[in-house]
């Protein structure tokens, strides 16, 4: 297999993406269905990505293209994002979540993360109202239901310093 | 299709939950129905009693089931919160348990219990006994741990299990072995392997069968190795067959060396390396010189057992056994592991015996003690550390990590290292303040950045950088060496005269010697187009040590007394 080799995707819209065969590697799915077939000659199709989001997914990849540990980082969700990826990041939330369901359907677990802890900056410290309003969310909860949450998961978990 | 908001999807949203904290999580569970089936089971997902979290005791019962890990539970604490979580029959599906057992028996099968309950979903399961006075004593034979609790028939799942202060017999041992195929890690330090008869706390003759192990304390083993495997064992003249069980996914075990050696202090019986034949780890504790076991059965024992042992670490052991071992047991190693107290010329000096293969030796630090400015290191060591050079010259290391001990520019420079070092943490006389700290680890990467960036822009595949005749005492370097290095850089450099971005860019920062009008990049390749052009000018003590530094060309992230850095 040579590592100079190109894989041409198709988007949503019917889009052609030529790119290398190290950036696809990055997806899980691409990388697992390039092994298992081999490279077909064809375009690969993903009817699930549009062509701006997938130019975003891309241009993700290539700026971590040659992270040694590209897989096993971000273990720790709790580490503060990088300022490229912050960067990143800033776009509206239709674009946000559609790179989120690209993420899932790709398989690219890195950038699955950080997208996961932009949604989770959204809701840090904000109260489940305030939650609601953020994601146009209706509350279902009986006044009751509600209460019964509160009571059997307990305020504060761990002793405030 | 029609677009899913991602956040209604419940696998991504326990992803987005993983990233927030307890309070914020516990708001997400208020939202709606559906995010609390998402969010509740995160908020239960692990609970450590050594936090003392205020656990809603009135959610207990309910969401028991929701908890994946279990952390610090003390047997001997009679507090409520312990009381209910012992009787929480929905807590079956641990992933993580940590179990400190206690005097009483009864609150001891409650925890066993537990462990029984919860035995089919088990990953990391670490029991502790009751400590002992003498924490390297034997174990009395009552505090022997049932292994039917320990391991499910079917389907374990254990990959790490840590026993302290406990006993097992050496039937249960292998039992336990032998049904946890995924089984990865042992620790049995403060552990015994007794020998002798199986034993099950539930039946009714409890007492009647640990005496009964204790008589055999009168039995003789003897052993005789014969092929495949199968060795015999003679007790009371009477021979038995007995073919140790090999599990092959133990990769790592830690003991004491009498734990391994000499399972039971009663009976003489085989080492416990017979079942790890695939061992690579070893951590061994509490090493003492006068009570050693003989370091040549240690080594017959590890070879004959254990062919891919090649990374070994020593915790609370005595230097002089340490450097016994690392002369005279192990061969080959790739990694150690040593405590600050056993920098001993000794110890390094058994190092040096793994000249072809050593490449990494560390010493675990707490992590707090990198924040701020660097302390003053009281390194007795320190007047004898010379030794420690011979380890960077003759063997082959990339990772060293020896936070607590301070070398001397002078010795440093006597004699180059090999240049195959990749991450260094020392500290070097001289730099005291994080002032001078920084400005040596800036010098050295400014250099680098140089460097990248001239190769870069050059386009040219960077060429090897011969650190080992740039040494300043090392004057032997071969003159033919030197002119085949011209010519390559000769090379570079008219490949080079194309880029005139560099050339602004990088002038002011080196400027060439004779001959060399044109180009500005000077690829750091022979003796006259020296890395020391860098630092042509600076004098300081700092320059020095990062001239040094630059010397190594593979090495990447330097600690020198505070804040690691990366090029």
């Amino acid at each position: 297999m040579s590592a100079h080799s190109q894989i041409l995707l198709t988007s949503s819209e019917g889009t052609e993406f030529l790119i290398d065969r190290d950036i696809a590697d990055k997806s899980m799915l691409l990388k697992c269905m390039l092994e298992d077939i081999g490279e077909i000659g064809q375009a690969v199709p993903l009817p699930n990505v549009s062509g701006p989001i997938l130019t975003k997914v891309i241009e993700y990849c290539t700026h971590h293209r040659d992270d040694p540990n590209f897989l096993s980082a971000n273990d720790d969700v709790t580490a503060d994002i990088d300022e490229w990826d912050l960067e990143y990041c800033k776009v509206d939330q239709g674009t946000l979540y559609e790179l989120i369901l690209a993420a899932n359907y790709l398989d690219i677990k890195p950038l699955m993360d950080l997208t996961c802890k932009t949604v989770a900056n959204m809701i840090k410290a904000k109260s489940p109202e305030e939650i609601r309003k953020t994601f146009n969310i209706t509350n279902d909860f009986t006044p009751e239901e509600e209460d019964q949450v509160r009571r059997e998961n307990g305020k504060d978990w761990v002793d405030e310093h | 299709m029609k677009q899913q908001k991602p956040i209604n999807i419940p696998e991504i949203r326990t992803n987005i939950g993983w990233c927030l904290d307890l309070r914020d999580v516990l708001s997400c569970a208020l939202v709606c129905r559906d995010w609390a089936q998402t969010f509740i089971p995160l908020l239960w997902h692990t609970i450590d009693l050594s936090q003392n979290p205020r656990i809603p005791l009135i959610g207990l019962r309910k969401h028991a089931c929701h908890i994946r890990q279990l952390k610090y539970l003390d047997l001997s604490e009679t507090s409520e919160v312990m009381q209910m979580v012992l009787a929480s029959p929905g807590i079956k599906h641990l992933h993580q348990l940590s179990i400190s057992l206690c005097d009483s028996d009864p609150d001891n099968m409650y925890g066993l219990d537990l462990i029984r309950r919860n035995c089919t979903s088990l990953m990391f399961l670490k029991i502790t006994g009751k400590s002992f006075e003498g924490s390297f004593g034997v174990i009395p034979v009552k505090h022997c741990i049932p292994p039917g609790v320990l391991v499910c028939p079917t389907a374990s799942k254990l990959t790490v299990l840590a026993l302290h202060n406990t006993s097992l017999t050496r039937e249960g041992f292998v039992h336990i072995l032998r049904l946890s195929p995924s089984l990865q890690s042992v620790d049995l330090t403060t552990s015994n392997i007794l020998t002798g008869g199986y034993i099950d706390m539930a039946s009714a003759d409890v007492t009647n069968s640990l005496y009964d192990l204790d008589l055999g304390s009168d039995y003789n083993h003897l052993l005789q190795e014969e092929e495949e495997g199968v060795e015999e064992v003679f007790v009371d003249d009477t021979i038995i067959k007995w073919k140790p069980f090999r599990h092959q996914g133990v990769t790592a075990l830690s003991a004491t060396l009498q734990e391994i050696f000499d399972p039971d202090p009663d009976v003489r019986s085989p080492s416990l390396l017979r079942h790890f034949p695939r061992l690579r780890d070893l951590y061994l504790s509490g090493l003492n010189a006068d009570e050693l076991v003989e370091s040549s059965d240690v080594r017959d024992e590890v070879k004959a057992c254990c062919p891919d042992l090649s990374i070994v670490g020593f915790g609370a052991s005595s230097s002089a056994a340490i450097e016994e071992l690392v002369t005279n047991a192990f061969e080959n190693l790739s990694e150690v592991y040593i405590e600050r107290q056993n920098y001993t010329a000794g110890v390094f000096h058994g190092l040096l015996h793994h000249h072809s293969t050593l490449h990494t030796i560390t010493t675990d630090t707490d992590p707090s003690f990198d924040k701020g400015p660097p302390e003053p290191v009281d390194d007795a060591f320190r007047e004898h550390g010379r030794v420690v050079q011979l380890l960077f010259q003759i063997l082959p290391l990339q990772m060293v990590l020896l936070h607590e001990h301070e070398m001397k520019i002078e010795w440093m420079e006597e004699r180059p290292w090999r240049d195959t070092l990749k991450e260094l943490a020392v500290r070097i006389e001289g730099l005291d303040t994080e002032q001078k700290i920084q400005k040596t680890l800036s010098l050295w990467a400014n250099y680098w950045f140089w460097y990248d960036h001239a190769v870069r822009k050059s386009q040219i595949t960077p060429p090897v950088i011969p650190s080992n005749s740039e040494s300043p005492v090392d004057t032997s370097s071969s003159a033919g060496v030197a002119a085949n290095q011209i010519v390559k850089a000769g090379a570079v450099v008219k490949h080079e005269q194309s880029g005139s971005v560099v050339k602004q860019e990088q002038s002011g920062i080196s400027e060439t010697r004779s001959g060399m009008t044109q180009p500005v990049v000077v690829l750091p390749t022979t003796k006259q187009l020296s890395f020391d052009d860098f630092f042509q000018d600076d004098r300081s003590f700092e320059a020095r040590v990062a001239r040094f530094l630059v010397r190594l060309p593979n090495l990447r992230d330097v600690w020198l007394g505070t804040g690691y850095w990366s090029r």
